[in-house]
């Protein structure tokens, strides 16, 4: 357990305990302060979610006006000092208990059964991600998902032909419509630097936007007609006619380049292709299903190398091309042309996410581009390898071997040293693969690696809780720390985020703790807004209704039980007044 | 425009500097210092210069007898504070009467930890937090904590002071210390709306809730002071932060003529120390935030000299610290001034003050600041902006101050029966 654990434990039971001191108080004030107690403890809760916006609104508002209102109120009532203990007829507590208990069901309900009100998110969506930072998303279905190079945007390119936008938190900023008398899309794609995401359809055509602007920014076409399964958009080229490269990979193991307007047509594998990335210094890296990872030279249309991905005779499971970017340059002056090199990623500057210093990402990762392939064990069913290796000269990076299970999707971090596995158990590799079984969800689990200099000894793995998302699952892995997304099959996309800053390896699945992504301010506050305010406030709202009530009932028993106090008293008489006297 | 940076004349202090950045629990252990430590002896030696300064208004001497100068006055008044008997009435709500001098030393406490007193750093960085700007425009604040939310959070501390107040009256079971809560809670809860309202001139300039970027603000733009809504947002602020403080002529709740202590009247020994401590710990809180927010921190007027001048840390520490403390110590002169000369108002006119005074002035002062903002700060045009809204300003509140007296002079209780005939009723008993 971690200290934040540790200290989210102690203030979960403080506020628990003063809010049943609140209902349970027989003297008024002494239920006014465990109310603001338990006002404390909330504050203290957005705190710890690191909302401290939230928690000064919190402490000034409520414990501030409203609880001082409260007490104001008690004030000016006859039973200003709580003598007479609060308390009423029994039938007056009935209906109050029905409600009472009604409204803790309904949020128990709710809470723990994931369900929302009707039209609307449930308060807590997958047991996954027990945090409130990463909340799941999507559009109808989703065929292909990428992360951008910053890890700024997530795309996904849903069923209903849109391309949306997300930032890895889960706020959708654009959604753009594809053509979809063209061809129905297939794949989506980041340029390297992240200013453009682009489009490919089944007929080889591509489209493709300004992220910033979310504009429509060029499109191509005019190749082998055929399905587009990989796509790639290169750095920018000024001073070159045709703007940028865009590299198509078809399942006919062709990929199409365009320099210009018409393609060049380069066959790189026998059979589809899995995945290509142009990486930073402008060649194209491709895998293939023939077990191959090339190397191209855009410029010829050559291949400069070509590095076999797996053993003979071992079928690739799932793959994955990632890139670990250069140190960046040192930015001179705003102009453009001095600084961008075909190697240089220039992001534009209102699209540029807060990059962290480049010695932190360069130099002590293997210098890329890198591939990661698992492969499945031919004769053993339900074992497979994990090679991350270097595309150009095969060097391994990491090597996991007789792995359990079936690789259903990979994903390599873009600048860090890790890589992502979802593993389905090995039972699935025996099942006979009926017509449903594509889509019927799988009982997943999401291993981690982490390699390269940073891991400390060795490889270290990590491991989430389990996940059912079906067999055709798609997975992308963002930059930095890492924070996964995951569509599955005609299912929303959802977020997930491994690295909770611990060092150690837990193997429970209560050990992955949600934590923020990017922009975590803001994550947090739509994160409250939309999650966790409602809930605290229907109970704020409860105890204050159970307080007024309470002060209602008090003040009738008193009425009743004592007269007027004086003849001398009139209207105009205040408690304070009367005390005094 | 700026002179280039020289190294510090003392290569020493130069290196001190490097020395400055420690592993994070030294740095919360020397706040930890700070703030256990530092900050009470401060308190301790303004309630001696308190009473120094009321002696000299008073034409007397003042504590003169334990120590050079008196000066181990407060030491002694601590031993004899905690060496007496702590009394808990027997009808007291107990564990509720331990409680409340707690919770306004803690208030009190809370509201000095994002004061900026200096810098850590003699060049700008990038703002922690916020959006990514260009960089190197931010001179990072000597505060314990620099959140975002800073003044918020600082309204946030401030506004618990409240509850202290009223339960330290509620639960002593006395009637003058449960009137005296009640007036300190009504006064309290008045005065913080123009409290807060005359914040928001600054946050509006400096567009930001942290106390180190209005402090950053300052240096770019010059003191807020030096505005017509500034200068109104500053005596706003003073005044209605002696009012929170229930310092005179606004110490109605502890009003000792009519309702012997106030809110403690039941506490003895170290408890009332702790009520003490926290009442001069909220002036020197009050008036850190005066500085900090209005007077441009520990810079100099009209310059923002030894920052981008002077490369030592310390160095610049030392005149900003300096500076800065000059000017809170100003400030409290100001408030025991203020409370050597003006009598204690009346329940009436202190409302009235706050109600229809001050919270329509500091309204109309954001408008006004609003109007600042677009002439001088964007347009460039100061002196159109004073000559705009000094005059504004001026003219609101002398309305305003018309307006609150039109009703005449409030009825005083007592004072219609005593000048009225004797009524028929009662004139026939007496025959």
């Amino acid at each position: 357990m971690s200290a934040m654990q540790l200290i989210f434990l102690i203030v979960s039971a403080v506020g628990l305990l003063t809010a049943l001191g609140t209902v349970l108080a027989r003297n008024l004030v002494h239920a006014a302060l465990f109310l603001v107690a338990f006002f404390f403890a909330v504050a203290a809760q957005f705190v710890l979610l690191e909302a401290e916006f939230l928690a000064a609104m919190q402490v000034l508002v409520y414990i501030g006006a409203v609880s001082i209102l409260l007490l104001f109120g008690i004030m000016l009532t006859r039973n200003i000092q709580g003598d007479e203990t609060t308390g009423g007829h029994w039938a007056w507590k009935i209906p109050i208990a029905v409600v009472a208990l009604g409204v803790l069901g309904v949020l128990l309900y709710g809470i723990s059964n994931e369900r929302g009100r009707p039209g609307q998110q449930s308060w807590a969506r997958t047991a996954s991600r027990p945090g409130g930072v990463n909340p799941p998303v999507g559009g109808p279905g989703v065929a292909d998902l990428s992360y951008s190079p910053g890890g700024r945007h997530v795309a996904s390119l849903d069923l209903d032909g849109r391309v949306r936008l997300w930032t890895p938190v889960g706020r959708l900023v654009a959604s753009l419509p594809t053509d979809e008398a063209a061809g129905r899309p297939t794949a989506v794609g980041f340029s390297v630097d992240g200013a453009i995401v682009a489009s490919a359809d089944d007929r080889g055509g591509v489209l493709s936007w300004d992220v910033a602007g979310r504009l429509p920014a060029f499109s191509r076409s005019g190749g082998r007609p055929g399905r587009i399964s990989a796509l790639a958009v290169g750095p920018e080229r000024p001073g070159e006619e045709g703007g940028r490269l865009v590299a198509a990979g078809g399942a006919d193991g062709i990929v199409r380049l365009w320099g210009g307007d018409e393609p060049i047509e380069v066959r790189a594998h026998d059979g589809p292709i899995r995945s290509l990335a142009f990486s930073p210094d402008g060649r194209l890296v491709t895998l293939g299903a023939d077990r191959l990872a090339r190397v191209l030279d855009p410029s010829t249309g050559g291949v400069a190398s070509s590095v076999p991905a797996s053993p003979p005779g071992r079928p690739i499971a799932a793959s994955a091309v990632g890139l670990t970017p250069p140190p960046r340059p040192e930015e001179v002056s705003g102009l453009p042309v001095g600084m961008v090199g075909p190697g240089v990623p220039a992001p534009p500057p209102e699209s540029a996410p807060p990059q962290p210093p480049a010695e932190e990402l360069g130099p002590d990762l293997p210098p890329g581009p890198l591939a990661a392939v698992a492969s499945l064990v031919s004769g053993r069913p339900g074992r497979w390898d994990l090679r991350v290796f270097d595309a150009n000269d095969g060097a391994e990076v990491l090597v996991a071997e007789d792995l359990e299970g079936v690789p259903i999707a990979l994903a390599l971090g873009t600048g860090t040293g890790r890589v992502a596995a979802l593993v389905a158990p090995a039972s699935i590799a025996e099942a006979d693969p009926g017509t449903t079984a594509q889509d019927a969800p799988v009982d997943a689990s999401l291993l981690v690696w982490e390699f390269g200099p940073r891991a400390d000894d060795g490889p270290t793995l990590k491991a989430s809780p389990r996940i059912s998302p079906g067999r055709a699952v798609r997975l992308a892995a963002g930059a930095e720390d890492m924070p996964l997304a995951l569509a599955p099959a005609g299912g929303p996309v959802a977020f997930l985020d491994l690295d909770a800053g611990a060092a150690s390896v837990p193997s429970t699945s209560a050990s992955v703790a949600a934590s923020a992504v990017a922009d975590m301010p803001r994550a947090v506050g739509d994160e409250l807004m939309t999650r966790f305010v409602v809930p605290f406030e229907v109970a704020g709202l409860l105890l204050t209704a159970a307080l007024v009530g309470a002060i209602v009932l008090a003040r009738q028993d008193v009425g009743a039980a004592s007269p007027p106090i004086g003849s001398e008293a009139d209207e105009t008489d205040t408690p304070a007044e009367r005390i005094a006297r | 425009m700026n002179p280039p940076i020289v190294p510090g004349p003392l290569p020493m202090l130069a290196q001190a500097r490097a020395e400055l950045a420690g592993p994070p629990w030294l740095y919360w252990l020397a706040w930890l210092l700070v703030f256990a430590l530092v900050f009470p002896l401060i308190v301790a030696y303004v309630v001696l210069a308190e009473r120094k300064l009321a002696g000299r208004f008073q034409d007397r001497i003042g504590p003169n007898r334990v120590g050079p100068f008196g000066l181990l006055q407060p030491i002694a008044d601590l031993l004899k504070l905690l060496t007496k008997e702590n009394i808990v009435p027997r009808a007291a709500d107990s564990a509720v009467h331990v409680l409340a001098p707690v919770i306004l030393l803690v208030s009190s406490f809370l509201v000095l930890a994002v004061i900026p007193f200096g810098v850590t750093s003699t060049r700008p960085e990038v703002i922690p937090f916020g959006e990514p700007g260009p960089e190197g425009r931010w001179y990072p604040g000597l505060a314990a904590v620099d959140t975002a939310s800073g003044l918020l959070y600082l309204v946030a501390a401030a506004s618990l002071s409240v509850l202290g107040i009223f339960l330290a009256g509620w639960s002593s079971r006395n009637k003058f210390a449960l009137i005296g809560s009640m007036r300190g809670v009504a006064q309290l809860v008045s005065y913080e709306i123009p409290q807060v309202l005359s914040l928001v001139p600054v946050i509006l300039w400096a567009g930001s809730l942290s106390l180190v970027g209005i402090f950053n603000a300052q240096v770019d733009q010059g003191w807020f002071l030096w505005s017509p809504p500034g200068l109104f947002g500053f005596v706003i602020l003073t005044i209605a932060s002696i009012a929170e403080t229930n310092r005179a002529p606004f110490d109605l709740p502890e009003a000792e003529s009519e309702i012997i202590a106030g809110y403690h009247t039941e506490y003895s020994g170290m408890r009332f120390g702790l009520f003490f401590l926290a009442e001069y710990l909220a002036i020197f809180g009050i008036a850190c935030l005066a500085t900090a927010l209005f007077l441009g921190g520990g810079t100099l007027p009209f310059t923002s000299w030894p920052l981008g001048a002077i490369d030592s840390v310390v160095l610049v520490n030392v005149v900003l610290v300096g500076v800065f403390a000059a000017k809170v110590a100003a400030i409290i002169f100001l408030v025991f001034w203020i409370r050597a000369t003006l009598p204690r108002m009346r329940v009436d006119r202190l409302m009235n003050l706050a109600w229809k005074v001050l919270i329509p002035l500091s309204l109309v002062n954001v408008v006004a600041s609003a109007a600042w903002l677009e002439l001088a700060i964007r347009r460039d045009r100061p002196l159109l902006g004073w000559l705009l809204l000094l005059p504004a300003l001026v003219l609101t509140l002398s309305g305003l101050l018309r307006l609150s007296r039109a009703g005449g002079p409030a009825p005083v209780v007592g004072r219609a029966e005593a000048h009225r005939p004797s009524p028929a009723g009662r004139a026939g008993a007496l025959r």
